[in-house]
């Protein structure tokens, strides 16, 4: 969520909170004997309150799971994660004195420091990422439909061939769904279109199947161009139209590669933040139940 | 494929499905064909010419003639015996319900009658239209056909799904023909004659009643009515009536779809599209004035045309009728002036390239906040049974992606071509999808933008080979974007978590862009 | 523009519309590792768990001291009622260690764990933040009537008032009278010369084995042993315990004045008269004097002599005494010089006069001057002796405090990181160890140590 001018009352709410705590914090902190300690009246409060906004946090995962009960509107909930989750932090050193203590204790300071540092790298991302994924990839599809979309543009690209060049048996033609297999019929070899036909089978074809592969000719756009224009050099003028539209379905799949990759980097920092923040959870559980007993 | 003279260029699907072959289809010889009554004075030339176009069918007692849903592309005409017409779909409207408690939102959805569950501005009528002879009531949609009734008319013409079953009760007869023989056969006089006895027989009462205005004329005026009205027959884009035109007569439609505009310097706007039901011309009539709009007929259409002097003495006689019509003569007009108001506030040029002067309500994701995270499908589909209404795809406009999700056009062409009259518009521009949709999918395939999807349904029906036993089939009903009128916000956008999903009016959205203020705004 | 041609409904219906209900490999990871994480976690807490101990929730390093204890929670973690009650408590110290109560009259007894702070890392647990002080004394409330200590004492720095003896108004009750001043001075008149006294000829820790440069050659049998070799015990309530080198040896006059204020008597004796009481010194004189006049019967007689008129000479007279009356003549003769000059360069005597021995005056030498407060000159041996009692060469009275003030030891002891320690425990305790009890030992060594 992009952190913008409706976020005010959130801002202005959480330097409040934060400006009380440091309130309450520093003068118990200096003057309680022993030191701030977790289990003094004024810690365990903190305590508390950090594994409140903790516990919320965590619980947007489950929001998301039921996104249509009316429990208040998903931005709410965001904003709540957003901003109670960057406060658990100095909640939590206040809490702890600003000490790690015990094993338990500092694994779970540093997977806290962990998950709120890939939290405000999550957040940093959704300002960038999101615009320039918009900016960058202009023909950009569903993430998770991306292999069953670049089916069907070999099996356009196939077509497109297959009619141009007017061969069928060279080229190998995979059955849409839904529609009767094509009957294979040997038409004549149209033989001002072989380089069409080689270069398809020997570049584009293997290059909108190799999922990804790198290093392949038509996988960089400066390439690819000149590339086409060779072909079309070689090729009649009734064939431009359909290299035009084969070099179209090129750079759509080079598109997907890249949408791809901005994707991976949109969304795999949650692979670190969500498991370490449910273990943050579970170890706080233990920690909380312990340290009372103690 | 409307335009082909012979009938050879049709749907793919359909194919197979045409005229075949088999023991139970008997080529019929012109001759044989010229002895029937109904095709005397037909060309033996043009017969003989299309030999494959018309073939006689035994169908046992029990045997299916024709789906409702199915594609096809030929009319039958009854021969011998007698069969039943009826809509096997069960009598419900698609209905999303939550869980116990008012919050909890895991919707499934479940098909729900019209008497369970009333929606605003349901259509209260008790006759369903289809193509054949005669209209199903809404309660016990069965319904008989005989010798010399035609049957699927505006399949045949039109290629519309077939919008009821048809089940032979005694052995039958019938004819099998495509369109350039039932062409020819329209033209024919005889044809025409008998056609008419018939539907002025059978139908025109129900006909009449079916049209709510009307459901106090007694049996005298109608049987009155009965030998002065005319059926008259349009074909693609001819117009009925012209704006400016002097008004003389009051048209209900038969079958077909007609188009209402209104002219005005800088192009046409639609203001209505009329099915099998509706009726037109009143406002002419009734203020004594001229046409107001010009209609047009948009596919095979077929009017029962009341004259000016049958009319009045309609209003003379019956004065609530008068009354009724008077009503909902102003009501449309109120709906053309806001449409216009709408229209004039706009400049049509930047948003005519993909269509959205045409949205009402359009699904925008911010992309420069969008996640792509799915939030709002999953929410969708949890809204709607597991269903997705939304899909995350389209073009863009701006920096906004705009979702496929039903967009309330001004100019609704999914309603075109219902071949059961069950995808209509409320007062407040929603789409509702009415009891008797038959789940053919023309209004998906309609929907220039893909809103439109079928849902499956799990139904107990009628088990076609065993009589009287009921098997588990499964039914699908048409589904598009309801905005969640249950709730007060739309579910997807309710669920975005970064706030980048809006439900908007284009128009209003988009002002500053366009560099207008925004008009009066329609309640979305 | 790729895709140009394609229409929204084109785009849309490439999609399948059941695609989100599949796992896509994304999701798959992000539900394995959301899984596999936190059971790492549980069983990381297991592998400990299984070990018996709870080591793992401990909330710090252990002291050096308790060190030995890490994996025996137990020890001081004793579970009394429910899951919920293994606080360590002051049981538990109680049951190695004794720690008396500070005043009958304080508010309240804070616990043991208030103050010394297990679990936080390497540090001695004596070593007690000032707040803990402070959180009486900086506001301090006594159950009883007055006190006589400051009530809003901070630190070191803030708050804590002059020392005691040093008040305004404060003299040294010690009744020796001695000149600092002179006795510093340069050529100082001694008995072999001139000397210069340097501060540990006089005040030296009581493990030094150097010898005393004015002290006796030797102990002398006349010389009674003396009391102030034995531990110090301060004139206040609150034994101390110090450790031998803290407090300088006390002054005595076998050790320091000896050298240079001899106690003669009689021109006819070189030695001197004991260092003792007078009734002592009497007995003294008296066997002396006894023990002489056998053997110079010649000074019984006694030429008195008188002064010859002009032309008319006398015949000197004679006195003969009887050796009593001798004796008795030469004691009071020399009792005259002790009592009136000799002792009284020192001592106040006061006499009544009709030939009573007089009374000296109680010397009442301040052997500690804190009270409350532990000072070790051995840690601040590397100072010049004047820097700290810079009064002491100036110094002609007796009733000269040469303690240094509070200022002079602020000038290395005071808050910060770059000075001395300041904190209260440097030179306060809390515990008034007159009142400790023994702890008897309870423990086993299986309980401890390797292997458990």
């Amino acid at each position: 969520m992009r952190i913008d001018h409706t976020h005010k009352k959130w801002l202005v709410a959480s330097i409040f909170i934060l400006g009380a705590a440091t309130a309450v914090y520093f003068p118990y902190a200096l003057k309680s004997p022993g030191g701030p300690r977790g289990g003094s009246a004024i810690g365990l409060t903190f305590g508390i309150i950090g594994s409140a906004f903790m516990v919320f946090s965590g619980l947007l995962a489950a929001r998301k799971k039921l996104p249509v009960w009316r429990l208040g509107r998903a931005q709410a909930w965001m904003r709540g994660h957003l901003w109670l989750g960057l406060l658990s932090l100095p909640i939590i050193l206040f809490h702890g004195g600003f000490r790690f203590g015990g094993p338990l204790t500092s694994a779970l300071m540093v997977l806290l420091i962990v998950v709120v540092a890939s939290g405000l790298f999550g957040a940093a991302l959704q300002h960038y990422m999101p615009h320039m994924m918009t900016v960058q990839v202009p023909a950009e599809t569903i993430f998770e439909q991306i292999d069953h979309v670049r089916e069907q543009l070999v099996a356009e690209a196939d077509e497109l061939v297959a009619s141009t060049t007017g061969t069928l048996e060279s080229v190998a033609t995979a059955p849409r769904e839904g529609f009767a297999p094509k009957t294979q019929s040997v038409v004549a070899v149209d033989e001002g279109m072989e380089p069409l036909r080689s270069f398809y089978q020997r570049e584009m074809r293997p290059f909108l199947q190799s999922n990804g592969a790198r290093h392949q000719l038509l996988s960089d756009p400066d390439r690819a161009h000149p590339a086409f224009e060779g072909l079309r050099m070689l090729l009649p003028a009734d064939a431009h139209e359909a290299t035009k539209r084969l070099e179209a379905i090129c750079e759509e799949e080079r598109q997907m590669r890249r949408q791809a990759l901005l994707h991976h980097w949109l969304h795999g920092w949650l692979m670190l933040h969500i498991p370490l923040s449910l273990a943050l959870l579970l170890l706080g559980c233990a920690h909380a139940i312990v340290a009372l007993r103690y | 494929m409307v335009s082909c003279p012979t009938g050879a260029l049709t749907n793919r699907g359909v194919t197979q499905t045409a005229l075949g072959s088999g023991p139970d289809f008997q080529k019929v010889s012109p001759d044989e064909l010229q002895r029937l009554p109904v095709f005397r004075g037909v060309s033996g030339t043009f017969l003989s010419l299309n030999q494959g176009a018309v073939v006689k069918r035994r169908f046992r007692a029990g045997e299916i003639i024709c789906r409702e849903g199915e594609y096809g592309s030929t009319a039958f005409y009854m021969l011998e015996g007698t069969a039943r017409v009826s809509i096997s779909t069960p009598m419900a409207h698609v209905k999303t319900q939550g869980g116990l408690k008012k919050f909890i939102g895991k919707l499934s959805s479940g098909l729900a009658q019209r008497k369970q569950d009333h929606r605003d501005e349901e259509a209260d009528q008790r006759w369903i239209p289809i193509d054949a002879p005669v209209d199903l009531n809404y309660d016990n949609p069965v319904a008989e056909l005989g010798p010399g009734d035609l049957f699927g008319e505006m399949t045949c013409m039109s290629l519309y799904p077939r919008s009821a079953t048809v089940r032979a009760e005694t052995d039958c007869t019938v004819l099998e023909m495509l369109r350039n023989v039932l062409d020819i056969m329209q033209r024919n006089k005889n044809f025409r004659a008998q056609l008419d006895k018939s539907y002025r027989r059978r139908a025109l009462d129900s006909h009449l009643r079916s049209v709510p205005v009307f459901a106090e004329l007694t049996d005298d005026f109608i049987s009155s009515l009965r030998e002065t009205v005319e059926l008259i027959r349009y074909s693609p884009g001819q117009v009925i009536c012209r704006q400016g035109d002097p008004a003389d007569s009051f048209y209900l439609v038969r079958i077909g779809f007609v188009k209402v505009t209104q002219a005005h310097p800088g192009g046409e706007m639609v203001l209505a599209y009329l099915s099998r039901g509706d009726y037109f011309g009143e406002t002419g009539l009734l203020l004594g004035d001229v046409r107001t709009a010009t209609c047009t007929a948009l596919d095979h259409v077929e009017l029962v045309r009341i004259g000016a002097e049958d009319f009045s003495r309609m209003m003379e006689q019956f004065p609530e009728v008068r009354r009724k019509l008077e009503s909902v003569e102003q009501e449309r007009s109120q709906m053309n002036r806001q449409r216009l108001s709408v229209v004039q506030s706009v400049p049509l040029d930047s948003f005519l390239a993909q269509g959205l002067m045409e949205a009402q309500s359009l699904l925008l994701l911010d992309l420069n906040s969008c996640t792509r995270c799915d939030a709002c499908v999953r929410a969708c589909a949890d809204a709607h049974d597991g269903i997705t209404r939304l899909v995350r795809e389209g073009l863009r406009f701006d920096h906004y992606l705009v979702a496929t999700s039903c967009r309330q056009c001004l100019d609704p062409l999914c309603m075109v071509g219902c071949p059961v009259g069950s995808i209509r518009r409320r007062n407040s521009l929603e789409v509702i999808i009415e009891d008797w949709c038959i789940g053919c999918g023309l209004c998906a395939e309609n929907c220039p933008y893909g809103n439109i999807n079928l849902h499956p349904f799990n139904v107990m029906a009628d088990d076609p080979e065993r009589p009287g036993r009921k098997k588990a089939v499964v039914k699908s009903k048409a589904t598009s974007c309801d905005l969640c009128t249950d709730y007060a916000e739309p579910s997807c956008v309710y669920a975005c978590p970064h706030d980048a999903a809006h439900r908007v009016d284009p128009r209003k959205f988009f002002a500053n862009l366009l560099g207008q203020i925004p008009g009066q705004t329609q309640k979305l | 523009m790729p895709g140009a041609g394609r229409t929204t409904k084109k785009l849309a219906q490439r999609i399948d519309l059941n695609y989100f209900k599949r796992p896509h490999p994304f999701r798959r990871w992000r539900f394995l590792l959301s899984l596999g994480l936190p059971l790492l976690a549980l069983l990381w807490l297991a592998w400990y768990g299984l070990s018996g101990n709870d080591r793992v929730y401990s909330s710090g390093q252990m002291s050096p001291a308790h060190a030995f204890l890490t994996a025996k929670c137990t020890a001081c973690h004793v579970q009394t009622a429910g899951f919920f009650s293994a606080k360590a408590s002051d049981q538990a110290c109680l049951a190695c260690h004794d720690g008396p109560i500070h005043h009958a009259s304080q508010t309240f007894t804070p616990n043991c764990a208030s103050c010394h702070q297990e679990h936080r890392g390497h540090r001695r647990l004596a070593e007690t933040a000032d707040t803990d002080c402070t959180q009486c004394h900086a506001n301090l409330r006594t159950t009883g009537a007055q006190t006589k200590f400051v009530r809003d004492i901070e630190n070191f720095g803030s708050g804590h008032p002059e020392f005691a003896a040093l008040r305004a108004g404060s003299v040294d009750p010690g009744t020796i009278k001695l000149n600092h001043a002179v006795h510093m001075k340069h050529n100082l008149m001694g008995p072999n010369g001139p000397v210069q006294l340097d501060c540990d000829d006089c005040h030296r820790p009581p493990t030094s084995t150097a010898q005393w440069r004015f002290g006796a050659a030797q102990p002398s049998a006349i010389l009674p042993a003396q009391k102030s070799d034995m531990p110090l015990m301060a004139k206040s309530d609150l034994p101390i315990m110090v450790s031998a080198r803290a407090y300088m040896v006390p002054v005595t006059y076998a050790k320091h004045c000896i050298g240079c204020h001899g106690l003669q008597f009689d021109k006819r004796f070189t030695e001197s008269v004991p260092h003792d009481t007078p009734e002592v010194i009497h007995a003294f004189l008296v066997q002396k004097f006894q023990q002489y006049i056998p053997s110079h019967p010649a000074e019984l007689r006694e030429m008195v002599p008188h002064r010859d008129l002009p032309q008319k000479p006398l015949p000197p007279a004679v006195r003969v005494l009887t050796p009593q009356q001798w004796v008795a003549e030469r004691v009071a003769e020399s009792e005259q010089l002790l009592w009136r000059k000799t002792c009284k360069q020192c001592h106040s005597l006061s006499s009544s006069g009709n030939g009573e021995l007089p009374t000296v005056a109680k010397s009442n030498i301040t052997a500690r001057w804190f009270p409350h407060a532990d000072f070790n000159h051995d840690r601040h041996k590397m100072v010049k002796c004047a820097e700290c009692h810079a009064g002491a060469l100036t110094s002609h009275e007796t009733a000269d405090i040469l303690l240094p003030g509070i200022q002079t030891c602020e000038k290395c002891h005071h808050p910060g990181t770059e000075a001395a320690e300041s904190r209260c425990f440097e030179c306060h305790t809390y515990h008034d160890w007159t009142k400790q009890k023994e702890v008897k030992g309870r423990l086993t060594l299986s309980g401890f140590g390797r292997g458990n």
